[in-house]
């Protein structure tokens, strides 16, 4: 799924150790450390910028607002983060993150050369790049050009987003009251349409919802016709919409819950075949499934309907500290599901004219079961009434 | 002026620069002060990476990405025949190959900000291709249409009763994140899209930075610039806050940076660069003795460009020679850092005239005071 992007951050982004304790961190970093070291790394430089920051905010908590920012980490000793903004800026940086060591990212290239000269005196060591896919251009061939006269880049974010795909009992609690202050935004959102509300109230009273439950950020697309895809909102433009398709995402402590819901569709046939898809997906989840497993089970229950284009090709991916980590489940059979990960799982429906419906689920895998984390179990399928799912 | 005028204008650089083709590409990141030239030719915000291709007999084609956006794409009503897809470069590979474009007459713009692993992509099949017709390109034409003006009209009235209500919320021991985040709302319930929205307070502020979980306390002084967007047009204002009676000096120190800005707003004409402006804000500081604080570290520009598309004329500062049009739109904001008072912030959002500027904002800047 993409959400529409916000230019500025603005919700409670300081590190919180009570939220995620500096011993949570330090576990990240020697995990890290032993990947570079068995890759021969002789350092690791990690990129993030305000869109996606995944892998950043994983080792450090640091969430850049402005451009880019980066994470220079040694095999031993401390880390350096270069921050986007001017120097006066950087008190407030500072409280992103429990690295100690924040400087101004005024010119990229002399930054980390000179972190790289002070580093590596002789020999042609290794450098890891982690977050690098997501580099814009300039970054990137700036990021080549500093690193070329000390040594070799080498990408590690295969070796190393495969740490974060396994959460932590920490990471799994605050994923928890994501999902928990996702169904409050759910609820508002649901309420405000049944209310009467257009889409775009309707999306502001979740918003409004989320932010007073602790959210940091949330995102809403939402159908601009009666049983539309969801949409972002390109004006002011307030229509009541029945069905209302919509993907609500919500942020706590960094990390993203999901939801599709589909409300205001009284005896919707789109709805019961979706719901019936995703209950047949949530059926086969366990250690080990694979994405056609999943897929297979859904498509099952779906004629005379067809797969809504939402989820025609992705129908789910892991989900935490980015909105869309790996695996991304679409038609290739090699994406699995794997022991402690969490995962949104996503199934609709489209049938003639408006009866078209988008649900979801977030699950948690163990190795003793999987562990619904939204909707929680009392909304359900046919537990709820038929104005609305999700 | 409105987008055929526009475009006309980039085609009419492009036959002189002997450019076939034009890719311009988008990162899906709209902001107030960097330049989209997808939005610049078409309009369309999409939600992830874009291009348009506009050859030089006039036919363009917009590709938005993702496919889920295709029902948005087809309704659009631009200039542009719009395609969504997953797979941006094979479509646009495809779209060349219909219309046999002749590689090393191909120009990319907005190269530089778009994800590398997809620009890539594009420079392997575009070898050779001109990767510096930016300038150019954002030359043709900085002016904004009669409905990019129209919205920055309604975002500046957006961003007033955004300080309006900034004024009634403050409050010692409220959070600075948690006002940000109301603002927001409240923006939005206006009508507004977006909104680059950055406000702090300390009774010392380096600098106006993203909103902490730090709590407003009385003696602080807040600044912020409110730069909501409406239908992606965004405009910018800055303001400053005392909580509590502010100190001595304060207004006498804010009267300072409001002069000079009114300088520098009173420079505007079609005609001039824009380094002028700045030059007139620097005089009024630097005769007050502030030379020192007229530049880096503590001074980098005094305004600038408002997007999302162009961002002309870019950036008031003393390096930028872009002359001034008429209906450019740009901010004037001094936004100085004063060692007696740390940075203060005034800032108004002006329209360029036939003689002058128009200042889009009906309440200039004032030194307001929460006095609870």
């Amino acid at each position: 799924m993409r959400m529409k992007n916000t230019a500025l951050l603005t919700g409670p982004y300081d590190w919180d150790p009570a939220l995620v304790p500096l011993a949570e961190f330090e576990a990240r970093l020697a995990a890290v450390r032993r990947v570079l070291a068995a890759s021969e790394a002789a350092a690791l430089l990690v990129h993030g910028h305000s869109v996606e920051h995944g892998a950043l905010a994983y080792l450090t908590g640091f969430v850049p607002k402005l451009g880019s920012a980066f994470a220079l980490v040694p095999r031993d000793g401390p880390i350096r983060i270069l921050a986007s903004g001017g120097p006066g800026m950087i008190s407030s940086a500072k409280l992103l993150t429990w690295v100690e060591d924040v400087r101004p990212l005024s010119n990229l290239r002399n930054a980390l050369g000179d972190w790289l000269g002070d580093m590596f005196r002789d020999g042609r060591p290794m450098l890891g790049l982690w977050g690098g896919n997501i580099m814009a251009q300039r970054p990137y061939l700036a990021v080549a050009a500093a690193i070329q006269p000390f040594g070799k880049m080498i990408d590690m974010d295969d070796q190393l987003d495969a740490l974060r795909r396994h959460k932590s009992p920490r990471e799994m609690e605050l994923l928890r009251e994501a999902c928990r202050i996702l169904a409050i935004a759910c609820d508002a959102f649901e309420r405000a349409t049944l209310d009467g509300s257009g889409a775009r109230s309707a999306a502001l009273a979740a918003e409004r919802a989320a932010f007073s439950n602790g959210a940091q950020d949330v995102r809403i697309l939402a159908s601009a016709r009666d049983g539309g895809p969801p949409l972002p909102f390109d004006g002011p433009g307030d229509t009541r919409v029945a069905p209302l398709l919509a993907c609500l995402a919500v942020r706590f402590a960094g990390y993203w819950a999901e939801g599709l819901v589909t409300v205001a569709a009284p005896s919707s046939g789109a709805l019961a075949r979706a719901e019936a898809g995703l209950t047949a997906m949530l059926r086969e989840v366990r250690p080990g499934a694979t994405s056609g497993d999943l897929l297979r089970a859904a498509a099952q229950h779906l004629p005379p309907y067809r797969f809504h284009p939402l989820v025609q090709f992705a129908f789910g991916n892991g989900i935490g500290l980015s909105f869309e980590e790996a695996p991304i489940l679409d038609r290739d059979e090699k994406s699995r599901l794997e022991e402690d990960g969490v995962y949104t799982l996503r199934c609709g429906a489209m049938g003639e004219g408006s009866d078209n419906a988008v649900i979801s689920a977030m699950v948690a895998v163990s190795g003793t079961g999987i562990d619904i984390l939204w909707p929680a179990a009392e909304h359900t399928s046919s537990q709820k009434d038929s104005k609305g799912s999700r | 002026m409105d987008f055929d005028a526009r475009i006309d204008a980039v085609l009419r650089r492009m036959a002189k620069a002997g450019i076939e083709s034009l890719i311009a590409c988008s990162n899906g990141l709209q902001m107030p002060d960097r330049p989209d030239p997808v939005v610049h030719l078409s309009g369309y915000r999409s939600l992830g990476e874009s291009f348009v291709l506009l050859r030089r007999d006039g036919a363009s084609r917009l590709i938005v990405s993702p496919a889920a956006d295709a029902e948005r794409a087809a309704a659009w009503k631009g200039p542009h025949a719009c395609i969504a897809t997953d797979d941006l470069v094979g479509a646009l590979t495809q779209e060349l190959a219909d219309c046999k474009t002749i590689a090393g007459h191909v120009a990319i713009v907005g190269i530089d900000a778009f994800p590398h692993l997809l620009a890539e992509r594009l420079l392997a099949i575009h070898e050779g291709a001109i990767l510096s017709f930016d300038d150019t390109f954002y030359g043709a034409n900085g002016r904004k249409t009669a409905v990019e003006i129209g919205r920055a009209r309604r975002a500046a009235a957006i961003a007033e009763q955004g300080l309006e209500r900034l004024l009634v919320l403050a409050r010692p021991g409220m959070r600075e994140c948690d006002l940000a985040v109301e603002l927001n709302c409240y923006m939005k319930s206006l009508g507004a899209d977006d909104n680059f929205l950055m406000l702090c307070a300390s009774p010392h502020n380096p600098a106006v930075m993203p909103s902490s979980s730090r709590k407003i306390e009385r003696g602080d002084i807040l600044v912020t610039e409110l730069t909501p967007s409406y239908e992606g047009q965004f405009v910018q204002i800055c303001r400053t806050v005392a909580v509590g009676p502010p100190l001595a000096g304060l207004q006498k120190k804010y009267d300072l940076v409001l002069s000079a800005m009114w300088a520098g707003i009173e420079t505007i004409r079609p005609g001039i660069p824009i380094s002028q402006v700045c030059a007139a804000i620097d005089r009024v500081l630097e005769a007050a003795g502030y030379a020192e604080y007229c530049r880096p570290p503590h001074m980098r520009r005094r305004g600038h460009g408002l997007g999302c598309g162009s961002v002309a004329p870019g950036d008031v500062a003393a390096n930028n020679g872009t002359v001034l049009e008429e209906d450019m739109i740009f901010v004037v904001h001094p936004n100085q850092y004063l060692p007696e008072t740390g940075y203060l912030m005034c800032g108004e959002p002006v329209r360029v005239t036939a003689t002058g500027a128009e200042t889009l904002s009906t309440r200039t800047a004032a030194l307001a005071i929460i006095t609870q």
